[in-house]
C-alpha cells in the first residue's frame, strides 16, 4: 500500500476517533434527557389538558434532537470557543478532512442515539404506552440529521455560539413550513387525510439537509483557511493605532446596581430577544388557540424560562468574564440580586401578560379542563392557575440558573440544562403527587437553587466553583427535601384514625343481625333477549332506517324495559337508572300531553310509572351507598308525580296505593340505607393506608365514593380521605338511626364537611336543604351522583320522606261510592 | 499602639497552599512595606500567581495567614479588591464593551473621578477609545487593563506580568509611572519575568522557587552582598573545600580548569583564604546582576559538563 495513502487513512481514523470522543458528554447526556422527558410527558399531560398531552413516543425521540444540538455545539462551537480549532487548522491536515470528519462523527453519533432510543422504546414498551410508528421514527431520524448538518454549517459560519444555537432552532422549523406550503399548493384539491404528512415532512427535512451540505463544506473550509481581507479605498483606511481625536461620549455615571443591570441587559441583547420571542409565541398561541395547543405552549414557555435561567449566570461562563467584577471587588450579593431582579422581572412581565391574555380568552372554557370540581372558570381560578404556572416556571428558572452557574460551557448550558431542569421539576411534581403532597411544594425546588446560587456567588465570581460544591449543594438539598417530605408522609401515618366506638359497636351488632343481607347492584340479567331483540325492532331491516313514527319507537322502548325488568331478579345499579329510569321519567312527563284517547293515555302512563317503580325498588335493594341516593331521587320523582294533580289522576288506584305504601315505609328505606352504610364501612376498614401511590388507592372498589373522598395519592391524603369517609359514614349512620328527630345540626355538618359544587338539591351547600316542592331539578343532576361528584346522603331528611308519609291512600271504588253517598246524605 | 501607616502593606506568615497532587506554596513569610516596589521573581510554576491569588482573595490558603492593607483577604476579599488595583496575568474584560464604555461601567464601582483618570490614562496609552475590547490587540488589551487598575489611584497595586505584550515605549513609561506612585506613598507588588525591568524599579525582591521564598531582601542589599568568584584551577580534577559561614554559595559551576561561584556575604578574609587554597592558580571577583542572582538561586550547584 502506498505509505501516503495509509498515512491519510490513519489520520482520518484518528480524526474520527477524536471527534467521537469529543461527543462523549452529549452521549452521556442523552439518557439523562430521556429520563427527564419520561417525567415530562405525564406531568405536561396532567398540568395542561390530558387530551393534548405529549405522546410517550416523543419522550424517546427528543433525546436525539438534544444530541444533534449538542453535537453541533461540541464539534464546532466549543472548538471555536476554546481556540482548539486554530491548532487543528495549523496541523498538516487538509481542511476538508476536518470538515468531513466532524460531519461523519456527528452522523455516526446521531445514528447510534437514534437506534438506542428506538431500542429503548421497544424494550420499555411494557412500562410505557409507546406505539411503534416507523414513519414517525424515520421522520425523527430525518430531523436529527437535518439539525446536525444545518447546525454544523451555521456553526462554521457564525462566531457566537449562542447566536448559532438560536438561529439553528429557528431554521429547524423551516422544513415543516416548506412541507405545509407544498401540501397547500400541490395538494390543495386533495383531502388532508390522503397525504401522509410524515412522509412529506421527512422528505423536506432530508432534501434541505442534503442541500445544506454545500454551505457546510464551503463555510467549513473558509473557517479553516486564511482569513480573507478586502481592498478598500485609501481614504477609508483607518490605522489600527489611530487615536480618536473626538471627545469621548458624555456619559452619566451609574450606581453599581444600575451598572450591573445595564451590563446584564446589553450583554444578553440577542438572547433576550430570542427568549422574549419564544414567550411571545407561547402567549400568542394561547391567545389564538386558547388551550388547544397547551402542550406546545407549556413546552415553549418552559424552554424560554430555562434559557432565561441559564442566561442569568451562564452568559458569563464564556471566558469567565465575571472575573472583571470580581477583580474590582464588586459585592457578590449585589451581582446576585441584580441578576435575579432582571431575570425575574422578565418572567413576571410575561406572567402578567399571560394573566391578561388568559382572562380575555379563557372565559367559557370547559371547567373539567382544570379538574372535576373546579366549577366555572373565574378570575380566582385563573389567578390560581397563573400562580401555579409561575411557581412551576420559577422552579424551572431556578434550577436552570443553578445548573448554568455550575456548567462552565455555553454548549452544555444551551443543550443540556433545559431538559435537565425541566426534568428535575417534572420529576419533583410527579414525586409530590405520588406522595400526596400539594404540588405548590414544587416551589421548594425554586428556593433551594436560589439559595445555592447565592451561597456559591463568590466562588463563582472567583472562578473557584467546581464539582465538589455542586455535589455538596445537591446532597444538602436532597437531604433537607427528603427530611421535610419524610416528615410530611410519616406524621399523618402515626396519628390513629378518629373512630366513634359507640357507632362502631352499633354497626357491628347490625352486621351480625339476621336482617343484614347486602346485595350489590348490577345490571339486568345477562340474556341474549334483553337488548338485542327489542332494539332490532327499532330498525327497518330492509332500509336500515329508523321508523318514521317516533312515538312507536318510544313505546317499543317501554316494552323493552318491561321485558328486561321481568327478567331481572337482582339489585340494579345506577347506570340502569341513568339510561332507562330517566327515559321513563321523561316519557311520563310527555304522555299526559299526547294526543290520544284518555283510556289509552292512562294505560300508557300507568305502564311507564309501574316500570319506573319496579326499577327503583330494585335499585333500593343495592347495598352501594350511592345507589341508595339514586333510589332517593327516583322516589322523589315518584312522589312528585303523586302530588301533581294531572299525573295523579291518570294513575290506577292499585298502583297509586302500592307506591304510597312503599314511599311511606320509612323503616324499610332506613334499613336499606343502613345495610349500605355497614357494607361501605366494612370495605373502608379493609382499606390500608399506603405510603406509596397505587393504581386505585382508596377507590373503595365498586362503592363509587364521591371524588372529594377518593384518595388519588398516598400517605397523608389517603389518611385524610379515609378519616373523612369514616366521619361521613358515622354521620349518616346517626341520621339513619333517628328518623323522627330533627337532625338539622348533623345535616349541616354533613353538608359543610363535604362541600361539593353543583349540588343544588337535597342537602345543599352550607347546610341548606330543599323541601320536596323544590326537587324539580333533581333529575338533571343525576349524572353528577353517578360519577361520584354528588354528596352522599344528600336527600336524607330533606323533608320528602315526611311528605311521603302524609299522602293519603285511595279507597277502593265501592268504599268510595259509599262514602260519597254518606256525605251527600249528611248534607241533605 | 502601632499606627496603620506603620503597618506593612502586605504581611504574609507561614503561608501554605496545597492543591490536589501539588504543593504550590510552602511556609512563605514576607512583608511588603508601604511606599515600595516589591518584585516577586520566580520560574514558571514557582507559585507567584498563586501567592497573588491568595493576596487578592481568589484562593484560600491551606495554612498560615496573610494581611493586605490590614485586611484578611480570605474574610474581606471584596474590601481588599476595592482598595487595591489588580492586573492579573490574563485580565478578564467584557470584550463586547468599547474601551471608553468599560471605563464608564467600571466607574460605577469606584469613587468620583475614576472615569476622568481612566480616560487620561487611555489617551496616554494611545488606545482608541471607541473600539470594542474584542477588536484590540494583546498589548492594547493590557493597556486597558492597566488603565482600569490605575484609574482609582489605589493604595496598593498588584501586577501579575503587567508588561507582557506592551511595546518598549509604553513599558518604559509605565515603569516610570510606578516610581511616581511609590514617591506618592503608594505600594506596588510586581510579579515579572522581565528581570531587567524589575532591576530598574524594584526596592525589594523576593525570589520564589518551588513554592518557597529562596531569597528576600532589598535590591541594594542583594547587589552589595552577592559576588561572582572565578577561580582558575591548576588541575580540573582538584577538589576545593567548602566555604564556611557567613559566606553562602548559591551557585557553583565547574567548566574545565575554571570554577565559577555566586557567593553571598563573602568577607575579604574568606576571599584571601580562597586564594590560598591548594590547586587555585588565580581568583577574580565580579559584581553580580539580579539576573545572575536569580539564575543562581534557581539553578543552584551544577555538576561539571561532560562531553559526549
Amino acid at each position: 500500500m502506498n505509505p501516503q495513502t495509509s498515512k491519510l487513512r490513519l489520520m482520518r481514523w484518528r480524526l474520527l476517533g477524536k471527534e467521537l470522543r469529543q461527543l462523549f458528554p452529549i452521549f452521556a447526556a442523552a439518557p439523562v434527557a430521556l429520563i427527564a422527558f419520561l417525567f415530562l410527558v405525564p406531568t405536561i399531560g396532567e398540568f395542561t389538558n390530558i387530551r393534548s398531552g405529549l405522546p410517550w413516543e416523543l419522550a424517546f425521540q427528543l433525546p436525539g434532537v438534544v444530541f444533534s444540538l449538542g453535537a453541533v455545539g461540541l464539534l464546532v462551537c466549543q472548538e471555536k470557543e476554546q481556540r482548539s480549532l486554530q491548532w487543528l487548522a495549523a496541523l498538516p491536515i487538509p481542511p476538508l478532512e476536518i470538515v468531513w470528519g466532524k460531519l461523519l462523527a456527528g452522523i455516526v453519533g446521531v445514528a447510534l442515539v437514534w437506534m438506542t432510543s428506538l431500542l429503548a422504546s421497544l424494550l420499555l414498551q411494557p412500562l410505557f404506552p409507546v406505539q411503534l410508528d416507523l414513519a414517525q421514527w424515520l421522520l425523527c431520524l430525518a430531523i436529527n440529521l437535518y439539525i446536525l448538518v444545518v447546525g454544523l454549517a451555521i456553526g462554521w459560519r457564525m462566531e457566537s455560539t449562542l447566536g448559532a444555537m438560536f438561529l439553528l432552532l429557528l431554521v429547524a422549523f423551516v422544513p415543516p413550513g416548506v412541507a405545509q406550503g407544498i401540501s397547500y399548493v400541490a395538494f390543495w384539491e386533495t383531502t388532508q387525510s390522503d397525504i401522509n404528512s410524515h412522509v412529506l415532512v421527512s422528505i423536506c427535512y432530508l432534501t434541505l439537509g442534503i442541500a445544506a451540505v454545500y454551505p457546510l463544506r464551503r463555510w467549513g473550509q473558509r473557517a479553516l483557511t486564511a482569513t480573507r481581507t478586502k481592498n478598500v479605498n485609501s481614504t477609508q483606511i483607518r490605522l489600527p493605532y489611530r487615536v480618536t481625536t473626538s471627545l469621548p461620549k458624555r456619559r452619566h455615571l451609574m450606581s453599581p446596581a444600575t451598572g450591573l443591570i445595564w451590563q446584564m441587559a446589553r450583554q444578553n441583547v440577542w438572547s433576550l430577544t430570542v427568549i422574549s420571542l419564544m414567550f411571545a409565541i407561547s402567549l400568542g398561541q394561547l391567545a389564538i388557540y386558547r388551550l388547544e395547543h397547551s402542550t406546545q405552549i407549556a413546552m415553549i414557555a418552559a424552554l424560554a424560562t430555562s434559557w432565561l435561567g441559564v442566561m442569568t449566570f451562564g452568559s458569563e461562563a464564556f471566558k469567565h468574564q465575571v472575573r472583571f467584577l470580581a477583580d474590582r471587588g464588586v459585592s457578590p450579593a449585589k451581582v446576585w440580586w441584580t441578576r435575579q431582579l432582571f431575570s425575574l422581572s422578565i418572567l413576571s412581565l410575561f406572567g402578567l401578560l399571560g394573566l391578561a391574555i388568559a382572562m380575555r380568552v379563557l372565559s367559557g372554557i370547559e371547567p373539567h379542563t382544570f379538574g372535576p370540581n373546579s366549577g366555572e372558570l373565574t378570575f380566582v381560578h385563573l389567578l390560581f392557575l397563573l400562580l401555579m404556572t409561575l411557581v412551576v416556571l420559577t422552579s424551572v428558572y431556578a434550577s436552570s440558573q443553578w445548573l448554568g452557574q455550575h456548567f462552565q460551557s455555553a454548549i452544555l448550558n444551551i443543550a443540556i440544562v433545559p431538559p435537565l431542569a425541566i426534568g428535575a421539576v417534572t420529576f419533583t411534581i410527579s414525586l409530590l403527587r405520588w406522595l400526596g403532597i400539594d404540588i405548590m411544594f414544587v416551589g421548594l425546588l425554586a428556593i433551594f437553587p436560589m439559595v445555592g446560587t447565592w451561597l456559591s456567588m463568590r466562588a463563582w465570581m472567583d472562578g473557584r466553583l467546581g464539582f465538589r460544591s455542586a455535589a455538596v449543594q445537591l446532597v444538602v438539598t436532597t437531604s433537607i427535601v427528603g427530611l421535610v417530605m419524610g416528615s410530611l408522609i410519616a406524621w399523618p401515618l402515626l396519628r390513629p384514625l378518629n373512630i366513634d366506638p359507640t357507632i362502631a359497636k352499633e354497626m357491628q351488632e347490625f352486621q351480625e343481625s339476621p336482617t343484614y343481607k347486602p346485595t350489590f347492584g348490577g345490571g339486568y340479567q345477562q340474556t341474549e333477549t334483553m337488548f338485542g331483540v327489542p332494539r332490532r325492532i327499532n330498525l327497518n331491516e330492509d332500509t336500515e332506517q329508523l321508523p318514521v313514527d317516533f312515538r312507536n319507537r318510544l313505546l317499543q322502548e317501554v316494552s323493552r324495559i318491561e321485558h328486561d325488568l321481568t327478567l331481572a331478579d337482582n339489585a340494579l345499579e345506577s347506570s340502569v337508572y341513568t339510561i332507562d329510569g330517566m327515559f321513563l321519567e321523561s316519557l311520563a312527563e310527555l304522555v299526559p300531553h299526547w294526543d290520544m284517547e284518555t283510556t289509552e293515555r292512562a294505560t300508557l302512563f300507568n305502564r311507564v310509572v309501574r316500570a319506573h317503580f319496579q326499577l327503583l325498588r330494585r335499585i333500593r335493594c343495592s347495598c352501594r351507598i350511592h345507589e341508595q341516593d339514586i333510589a332517593d331521587i327516583a322516589e322523589i320523582w315518584l312522589l312528585r308525580q303523586l302530588m301533581l294533580e294531572d299525573s295523579c289522576r291518570l294513575l290506577e288506584d292499585q298502583l297509586y296505593n302500592e307506591i304510597v305504601s312503599y314511599l311511606a315505609d320509612d323503616l324499610a328505606r332506613q334499613k336499606a340505607r343502613r345495610v349500605a352504610l355497614v357494607s361501605t364501612r366494612t370495605q373502608l376498614e379493609q382499606q390500608r393506608m399506603s405510603i406509596w401511590h397505587s393504581e386505585n388507592p382508596m377507590r373503595l372498589e365498586s362503592l363509587s365514593i364521591p371524588w372529594d373522598l377518593h384518595g388519588t395519592t398516598a400517605a397523608a391524603r389517603n389518611r385524610q380521605q379515609l378519616q373523612k369517609a369514616i366521619q361521613l359514614i358515622e354521620d349518616l349512620w346517626v341520621l339513619s338511626a333517628e328518623p323522627n328527630q330533627s337532625q338539622d345540626e348533623i345535616l349541616r355538618r354533613v353538608a359543610q364537611n363535604r362541600k361539593t359544587p353543583a349540588v343544588n338539591y337535597g342537602i345543599g351547600q352550607m347546610g341548606r336543604y330543599f323541601r320536596v316542592d323544590d326537587v324539580a331539578d333533581v333529575t338533571p343532576n343525576i349524572r353528577g351522583i353517578d360519577y361520584g361528584w354528588g354528596l352522599l346522603g344528600q336527600q336524607w331528611r330533606a323533608g320528602w320522606e315526611t311528605q311521603a308519609q302524609r299522602l293519603p291512600k285511595r279507597l277502593p271504588v265501592s268504599e268510595a261510592s259509599t262514602l260519597n253517598l254518606n256525605v251527600k246524605g249528611a248534607k241533605e | 499602639m502601632v499606627e496603620e501607616s506603620d503597618n506593612p502593606a502586605i504581611q504574609v506568615s507561614q503561608l501554605g497552599v496545597t492543591f490536589p497532587g501539588c504543593v504550590a506554596l510552602r511556609n512563605v513569610d514576607l512583608q511588603v512595606p508601604k511606599g515600595t516596589v516589591f518584585a516577586l521573581l520566580g520560574e514558571n510554576g514557582a507559585g507567584k500567581t498563586t501567592l497573588i491569588r491568595v493576596l487578592t482573595g481568589f484562593t484560600q490558603p491551606t495554612t498560615g495567614q496573610c494581611h493586605v492593607l490590614g485586611l484578611n483577604p480570605v474574610r474581606d476579599a471584596v474590601q481588599v479588591r476595592q482598595r487595591i488595583g489588580y492586573v492579573s496575568d490574563a485580565p478578564a474584560m467584557y470584550d463586547w464593551m468599547r474601551v471608553d464604555e468599560i471605563g464608564w461601567f467600571a466607574a460605577s464601582f469606584y469613587p468620583d473621578g475614576y472615569l476622568e483618570r481612566y480616560r487620561e490614562l487611555i489617551a496616554g496609552y494611545e488606545v482608541p477609545s471607541d473600539r470594542k475590547i474584542r477588536h484590540l490587540s494583546k498589548g492594547q488589551r493590557a493597556k486597558v487593563a492597566l488603565g482600569l487598575a490605575l484609574a482609582h489611584d489605589p493604595e496598593l497595586l498588584i501586577l501579575d506580568e503587567p508588561t507582557s505584550g506592551l511595546d518598549p515605549l509604553v513599558r518604559r513609561e509605565f515603569l516610570e509611572s510606578l516610581l511616581d506612585r511609590v514617591a506618592d506613598g503608594r505600594t506596588v507588588l510586581l510579579s515579572s519575568h522581565q528581570i531587567s525591568e524589575v532591576e530598574r524599579v524594584a526596592d525589594q525582591v523576593a525570589i520564589l522557587h518551588q513554592g518557597q521564598v529562596r531569597l528576600l531582601d532589598s535590591l541594594q542589599n542583594l547587589r552589595d552582598s552577592f559576588v561572582e568568584l572565578t577561580i582558575g584551577l591548576s588541575d580540573p580534577l582538584v577538589s576545593l573545600p567548602e566555604l564556611e559561614a557567613p559566606a553562602e554559595v548559591f551557585r557553583s559551576q565547574i567548566n574545565g580548569r575554571q570554577q565559577r561561584m555566586v557567593v553571598r556575604d563573602l568577607s575579604p578574609q574568606q576571599l584571601e583564604e580562597v586564594k590560598g587554597w591548594n590547586g587555585v592558580e588565580h581568583v577574580s571577583t565580579h559584581a553580580t546582576s539580579l539576573e545572575d542572582i536569580f539564575t543562581a538561586c534557581l539553578r543552584g550547584k551544577q555538576t561539571p559538563k561532560t562531553s559526549g
